[in-house]
């Protein structure tokens, strides 16, 4: 895909990285030419130096050609006005934008802006964490209303997982193994099961320790 | 009407005093506490301390209701997202905004802001047109830049009574080769005498911009 990063920070030069590394045509655009210190020397895309709405920069980094923008310049809304700008005029329409403040997410909805808030995932992650030293937060879903947990299986006996989901009214989707990750939904066997991987809403989190630890 | 102002600082504040004397109802969302206060001082708007960029406080303001709503905040980011925001989750018809970097207009043209001033580009016009200069208007360089052709609007009276030649354009490097008066257009010689208004073409060396300036285009009276 050709895909243009708008905003060279750490989550920019990270993102801009990774896509590169994928094989992605990657053109990153900072009004400080000094931002692209952070990308890897192999780093092999385009670096623009400019202003994320100004439609000559935009042009330069190959707005016409490109499949999908992601913009992550530290101003929420300076990202909307270069979301506005990148829809409207340029028409493209795979376009996500990075929000900090998590009040600012009922403005990104309604003008119907895909977003992601690091903010929000990062608390309700290090939540989990927090809560009990058995819990391991994977991954919140759905900017935090759910998460993949991955608890040690001593905590839940195999043939108690049935109740465990009943009562902490969460998943579980999968089991680690010493070498892999199991399925039990494929049908395959549970041997050696060192921890599962559940999928749990994260308004739940606290009956799940409960379910595990008896309690905090 | 119902006006929202989305900014509190002098714009937004004298804007809604006009508004309100004009028996308009007007609601201010302004960040700043000490601005909050000045503008509950000094006039009867509802006063709302927040950000306008966001849902929570235009439902404070009740946008719904509003006929317009003017962005005059100093962040040309902000009041694009307010005046996106009042159309796309309140409907309000009309969107006005203040935009503070004339680089920043075409992307308010783009997203059909219905108004759009640009109050740099407007100051920098009214200081111009106060400084009484005709604008030079560059048709043309020659001789590789040695020479310009330009275009420009005379507005000195005092030259009026006298002949071209009296007025030692030639020696400061300027020669007039073209007069556009009222319907009439004639190449000029040594006793023709200019008026305020003719539209002129002059050949010049760069260096002489400033007296073609100062002797024709400088706007003086008798």
């Amino acid at each position: 895909m050709n895909i243009i990063v708008i905003g060279c920070g750490r989550v920019g030069s990270a993102l801009a990285t990774i896509l590169s590394v994928d094989g992605h045509n990657v053109s990153v655009i900072d009004e400080d030419e000094s931002a692209f210190d952070k990308l890897p020397q192999s780093f092999c895309g385009k670096k623009v130096i400019g202003i994320g709405f100004d439609s000559q920069t935009l042009i330069e980094a190959g707005i016409e050609k490109t499949d999908a923008v992601a913009i992550v310049t530290p101003s929420d809304n300076t990202n909307i006005m270069v979301a506005e700008t990148v829809r409207s005029v340029f028409g493209v329409k795979n376009v996500v934008a990075r929000i900090y403040a998590p009040r600012k997410k009922r403005t990104y909805d309604r003008l119907n802006l895909r977003s992601v808030c690091p903010t929000t995932l990062g608390a309700y992650q290090i939540y989990a964490e927090l809560l009990s030293s058995m819990v391991e937060s994977k991954l919140p879903l759905n900017n935090g209303d759910f998460e993949l947990l991955e608890i040690p299986a001593s905590s839940v006996d195999e043939e108690e997982t049935k109740s465990f989901e009943k009562e902490s009214g969460s998943k579980i989707v999968g089991a680690r193994t010493d070498t892999r990750v199991v399925f039990p939904w494929l049908g395959e066997k549970l041997d050696d099961v060192r921890s599962w991987i559940i999928l749990a809403p994260t308004s739940h989190l606290r009956s799940i320790v409960d379910s595990i630890v008896g309690g905090v | 009407m119902y006006m929202v102002i989305v900014g509190g600082g002098k714009v937004g504040s004298n804007l809604a005093k006009i508004l309100i004397a004009h028996k308009h109802q007007v609601a201010i969302i302004e960040a700043d506490e000490d601005h909050c206060k000045k503008i509950v001082q000094s006039t009867s708007a509802l006063v709302i301390r927040g950000d306008g960029t966001e849902i929570k406080y235009l439902e404070e303001v009740n946008a719904g209701e509003a006929d317009i709503l003017v962005a005059v905040t100093g962040s040309d980011e902000d009041n694009l997202v307010a005046c996106q925001l009042a159309k796309a989750a309140f409907g309000i018809k009309k969107v006005i905004a203040r935009v503070n970097n004339p680089l920043n207009d075409p992307v308010f043209q783009a997203l059909k802001i219905d108004v759009i001033f640009d109050s740099t580009l407007i100051l920098a016009k009214l200081i111009h047109e106060g400084l009484g200069i005709q604008d030079l208007i560059n048709l043309t360089p020659i001789a590789k830049g040695k020479l310009r052709v330009l275009e420009t609007t005379i507005c000195n009276r005092q030259i009026e009574d006298k002949p071209l030649i009296d007025l030692g354009l030639i020696k400061k490097g300027i020669l007039v080769v073209s007069v556009v008066r009222g319907d009439e257009v004639f190449i000029p010689h040594g006793a023709t005498k200019l008026k305020s208004g003719d539209q002129i073409t002059v050949v010049l060396s760069p260096e002489a911009e400033p007296e073609l300036t100062e002797i024709l285009t400088t706007c003086k009276t008798d």
